[in-house]
């Protein structure tokens, strides 16, 4: 039912940019007009046609709709009525969105100028006062918002003007930007939220191009066309966004989405991998293929067992046979993982390679380190089918070697548990939605992680994930990830196998989708390039 | 004419009523035969599969049928048909163990129920109902979240339910018999209850038993794979026609066969049972020769 | 035993059950593995930070000992507090009320399917017994009884909702929004449901109606020379329909939540997606809200069974 590995490492993935996109001066973040970004450009060989309601399926419904109240279960939704102050390119470095600009004055101060023209679904005005409103309501504990922590920093938010604020932290803040990419920079109405909070979960207030018309809890969720988007006027396209609505339904089981791509009750569908064969040859979709930010990997625990040992770490990621992993388990649509940054990421350090095919060195080193007879180790796997795939075939090869994993395949809470009571030798892990370099190393290294629970304690890697939070220079900190990435690949710390890829359909009817411009320049092209349908119906 | 049959009390054996139901009900017949051969299928395993089901192929996974896999192959290159003949294991391995124990737990209950009658049937009784008031696939899900993965878990939580069906039917059927007069000549002689209850109640309660029996089997096959649906049952990489239904069907559009072949067997072996079960009941019910015209 | 009394024992029989389940239902969420607090803080980064930690435990009231969250439960629910939902955050209340209507259409339409293949099949079945038409008919709603649902479900899908697209492959409108749409989105869920209470209610018909048509009186109706035909219309088929009720109420037992695969495929809100998603998540306050719900829910039609039952067949007062 859950194709995501694990669900609180989706909601954390995505919020990776928390601690700390980069953020140099002189970088595309600190100008602010519209028009001059290299995104901005919209010369469309078929003119964009206003009409119809997009229709597209989800698993999940999206639960609560304050993205700081947990749980959201549907990010993707909550992006059309809320947008974020700042949002991420290519390379999954910051770009403003709502703000204009951003600039550090100095490495515990920031000013932060807002867009103008912008208004919430209610009316109300996107101003500095309304800014501070929220983020002050984040860090109330009575607002119950799972965000506050990573506001930890933050002293005060001074109104210097309408449209300007001055942030103070109490420490180098180098992920800040990375934070207003992320769940607490999703800008909600203040009115709305002083009037009633509580009402806010069913019905908010953003600034997106859509606004809630119509929400069935666990059947759909329906939207319609906000006439006063602010990005529509900004970037000289008024008829933005171009379909008068979307619709999104929830269908939790795979294949009875692609039923209804078939029938054509759907425009757009996220594919299981299985299901491209199916579909590549069907004359009504087209099916792309684009990088994901997520990692798929394998987890040691280093503290306790056998997996103390690096000899014995280094035998299980060399008895691995990636190649095969993803032609088998992901149909080819994954890329080589060398190791936790995703090869296009800005903080990937693209001197390591892969970890080779080498089942004789995993057997050797297993008789070196006194297991020329076996080793029994144990572990989990999540429950779903993908996971039970995964498990399946890795324990295939670990047996080839001599290495009996008994992974046990969990539901989701049951899994969290065996994590915290570090009860595995080897287990499932990863991470989704990697936007900011710090959240992943330091959840899944830091001690003070929410996945780690001391499984792991690399003294230099935990150095440099200290260090890369509080440097501000763009390639100082690139420079410390980099040296992250080498300690742990060094290290055997875990076993990183691929980067994921996904596949997404749409009808054919479905236009506007420039597959280049949006591999290079990814959430920003996409948020800022929206769809229509030829002959503007459905 | 209608036939005027004098009904006498008939105590056939198991024998006599297998004979019985095959001879006068060819489905019941068919069925039989079919739960004979997949048996069979299933003893014969390791002899009859062209290979084994667990040897992966990451580079021929999700093929369709070919003359190297007739079935094709499944989402770790394993081929469907041996797993589909080893899946026959698992499947009719848990409907009859599951089918066993429940069987055993309800009928020693009902029994005791309704022989001691009294307080301890109000409360053999009572908790009988509370078991059936839980749609069984929510109470089979909940126990076997609780109990944790694996199929032996699955089997008990099967037993912690379907005892009751069973519990019930000893029960009515003892509480027809203990009135007739050998029992109470055994009962004056001297014998203990238990002697009593084993030796001689029992037997006569063992037709609707074996009809249950029959019916229950089917109904736990159909079960596990509602369970495997949700992820809980068997653990890879054990096949079974739950498990493997459950997977196939998110290939359907690339392998139908992965989630057909399951489903067809699946299928098969429930109405087998449920034929040869109906059979059961028919010849054992001796109303029924009364019940008028039978047209050939 | 008079009436009265009878429903008196009928009634203190279904306390006591009432009784035994709720303690059953909070046994069984207790025991489900994983822990409620992390599932609900599972995005928090200070899930390491005992004081959160302890914060939301208190906030579920996860500090205090088995008994008292137990009476503390009870008491709130029996007043219609049923609690928040740490899953979703709604009150259990609600996400109940929304998705009853659509559970009860899913068992009204199922019930219409299984009386419409069910109660013609077992008549047959019985009339014409052991001739090819009996063998066809019994097959048939015997497929029903033996299919896994989810499978019968995706083959219907796709038959008539992709390769024949007469009906809507899945999904779920209110009748008030759209009638046409709604009927239509209904067929194929009630009919997966309906064939598989059509073999058991087919079984049922057969057998009661063989039974009664082996009575006396039968007998002599026939002797004194009435057609066959007279004899089922006139004087059978009304007492072989009792047992029909025992189904129908087994059914609506099953229903309520037990749909929950059909509800899963088809994608439609009701209750038994809603108690099984709160199984996997632990999340008590649906979970027991549900459970006991649908337990009363069954023990009230079960005992206006054993009342009807009562009334029409007085031997059934007289056994207890």
């Amino acid at each position: 039912m859950d194709s995501n590995p694990d669900r609180r490492e989706f909601v954390l993935g995505f919020v990776a940019a928390a601690f700390g996109a980069m953020l140099a001066p002189q970088s595309a973040a600190a100008s602010g007009a519209l028009r001059d970004q290299p995104w901005a450009v919209w010369d469309y060989k078929n003119k964009p046609v206003r009409g119809g309601y997009f229709r597209t399926a989800v698993e999940r419904y999206i639960g609560k709709m304050n993205p700081n109240h947990w749980p959201v279960l549907d990010w993707i939704s909550m992006n059309y009525f809320h947008e974020r102050l700042m949002l991420t390119d290519g390379e999954y470095k910051p770009v403003p969105w709502l703000l204009e600009e951003l600039k550090f004055e100095d490495p515990q101060t920031v000013l932060m100028r807002l867009r103008e023209g912008v208004e919430f679904h209610d009316g109300s005005k996107f101003n500095a006062a309304a800014v501070k409103y929220q983020m002050e309501w984040i860090r109330d504990p009575k607002s119950n918002a799972w965000t506050a922590a990573w506001l930890a920093p933050l002293v005060s938010i001074d109104v210097v003007d309408e449209r300007t604020l001055r942030w103070k932290f109490n420490v180098a803040w180098a992920a800040f930007a990375g934070v207003m990419a992320n769940a607490p920079g999703f800008a909600m109405s203040a009115a709305a939220l002083q009037a009633d909070v509580e009402k806010y979960d069913s019905e908010p207030r953003g600034t997106g191009p859509y606004l809630l018309e119509e929400a069935s809890p666990d059947n759909f969720l329906k939207l319609k066309r906000n006439p006063n988007w602010w990005f529509a006027r900004a970037s000289g396209n008024s008829e933005m966004p171009y379909f008068d609505g979307i619709h999104i339904s929830v269908i939790p089981d795979p294949a009875v989405r692609l039923a209804n791509l078939r029938a054509g009750k759907i425009d757009a569908l996220t594919l299981d991998k299985s299901q491209y064969a199916a579909l590549k040859d069907d004359p009504s979709v087209t099916v792309y293929r684009l990088p994901a930010s997520h990692v798929n990997a394998l987890r040691f625990n280093t503290t306790k067992g056998v997996f103390q040992d690096v000899r014995l770490r280094t035998a299980v990621s060399h008895a691995l046979d990636r190649k095969a992993l993803i032609a088998g388990t992901q149909l080819g649509f994954a890329r080589l993982a060398s190791c936790m940054f995703p090869g296009d990421h800005w903080c990937h350090n693209p001197e390591l390679a892969p970890v080779a095919y080498d089942p004789a060195l995993s057997k050797k080193l297993l008789a070196e380190a006194g297991h020329a007879n076996g080793l029994t180790v144990r572990g989990y796997y999540i429950n779903t089918t993908m996971g039970q795939t995964i498990a399946e075939a890795v324990k295939n090869m670990l047996a080839k070697v001599g290495i009996d994993w008994q992974v046990d395949l969990l539901p989701a809470t049951a899994l969290a548990t065996r994590m915290q009571a570090l009860d595995y030798d080897l287990a499932s892990s990863g991470w989704l939605f990697i936007h900011d370099p710090d959240l992943m190393p330091t959840g899944l290294y830091h001690p003070n992680g929410g996945f780690n629970f001391g499984r792991s304690k690399n003294d230099a890697a935990i150095a440099l994930i200290e260090a890369g939070r509080r440097e501000i220079d763009f390639d100082k900190r690139q420079k410390i990830y980099w040296q992250l990435e080498k300690v742990l690949y060094d290290a055997y710390e875990d076993a990183w196998l691929w980067w994921e890829e996904t596949l997404v359909a749409y009808r054919k009817n479905v236009m506007g989708r420039d597959h280049e411009n949006l591999l290079k320049y990814k959430d920003v092209w996409f948020w800022s390039h929206p769809l229509w349908f030829k002959d503007g119906k459905a | 004419m209608t036939d005027i049959v004098a009904i006498t009390p008939v105590r056939p054996s198991g024998a006599i009523l297998l004979r019985r139901a095959v001879v006068r009900h060819r489905l019941a017949a068919c069925g039989l035969i079919v739960i004979l051969l997949f048996c069979a299928m299933a003893a014969l395993a390791p002899w009859i599969s062209p290979y084994s089901p667990y040897e992966q192929d990451l580079y021929a996974v999700l093929s369709g049928p070919s003359a190297a896999h007739w079935f094709g192959t499944d989402n770790l290159g394993r081929d469907l048909l041996s797993r589909t003949i080893y899946g026959a294991r698992v499947s009719l391995l848990f409907g009859i163990s599951s089918t066993a124990l429940s069987a055993a737990l309800g009928v020693a209950l009902g029994l005791i129920a309704g022989f001691r009658g009294g307080w301890v049937d109000g409360l053999i009784m009572r908790v009988t109902d509370a078991f059936l008031c839980f749609p069984p696939l929510i109470f089979i899900l909940a126990t076997s979240a609780a109990l944790g993965p694996g199929l032996h878990n699955v089997v008990l939580s099967f037993t912690l339910f379907a005892w009751t069906g069973f519990a019930r039917i000893i029960r009515g059927q003892v509480l027809l018999v203990r009135e007739l007069p050998y029992i109470e000549a055994a009962r004056a002689s001297g014998l203990t209850p238990r002697r009593i209850m084993l030796a001689h109640v029992l037997p006569n309660t063992l037709a609707p038993l074996i009809v249950a029996v029959t019916i229950t089997v089917g109904l736990a096959i159909l079960l596990e794979s509602g369970v495997s649906f949700l992820g809980l049952g068997v653990q890879p990489p054990t096949a079974s026609w739950g498990k493997e239904l459950r997977v196939g069907f998110t290939y359907l559009e690339t392998v139908p066969l992965f989630s057909i072949a399951p489903g067809l067997m699946i299928t098969l072996v429930v109405i087998a049972f449920n034929f040869l079960g109906d059979g059961l009941r028919d010849a054992l019910d001796p109303r029924l020769r009364g019940a008028g015209p039978v047209r050939k | 035993m008079a009436m009265g009394s009878y429903i008196c024992v009928r009634l203190l029989h279904a306390l006591v059950i009432l009784a035994l389940v709720t303690m059953l239902v909070f046994v069984i969420a207790q025991l489900i593995p994983g822990d409620a607090v992390m599932a609900a803080m599972a995005s928090s980064v200070d899930m390491n930070d005992p004081a959160v930690v302890a914060r939301v435990r208190h906030q579920f009231g996860l500090d205090q000992s088995i008994l008292v969250q137990f009476s503390n439960w009870l008491t709130r629910y029996l007043t219609g507090d049923w609690g928040t939902s740490i899953g979703t955050g709604q009150k259990v209340h609600a996400m109940f009320i929304q998705r009853l209507p659509v559970t009860l259409e899913l068992f009204l339409g199922a019930t219409a399917w299984s009386v419409m293949i069910g109660i013609p099949a077992g008549i047959i079945s019985a009339l014409k017994r052991n001739s090819v038409v009996d063998v066809a008919v019994s097959t048939g709603t015997m497929i029903g009884v033996s299919i896994p649902s989810f499978w019968e479900a995706i083959m219907l899908i796709y038959l008539f909702g992709v390769v024949f697209p007469i009906l809507p492959p899945s999904g779920y409108v209110p009748f008030a929004e759209d009638p046409l749409l709604n009927l239509k989105s209904m067929v194929l869920p009630t009919f997966v449901l309906g064939t598989h209470f059509a073999g058991l209610l087919a079984r049922y018909v057969r057998s009661s109606l063989l039974e009664v048509l082996s009575q006396d009186y039968i007998r002599t109706a026939r002797a004194k020379g009435l057609s066959e035909r007279a004899i089922i219309v006139l004087h059978a088929l009304k007492p072989a329909m009792i047992p029909v009720v025992t189904v129908i109420g087994l059914a609506w037992a099953h229903m309520l939540a037990g749909a929950f695969i059909v509800e899963v495929i088809f994608a439609i809100p009701g209750l038994g997606r809603m108690s099984v998603d709160a199984i996997f998540q632990k999340d008590f306050p649906v979970v027991q809200a549900t459970l006991i719900a649908v337990s009363v829910n069954v023990l009230v039609v079960n005992l206006l069974v054993d009342i009807v039952y009562g009334y029409l067949d007085p031997r059934v007062r007289v056994n207890q």
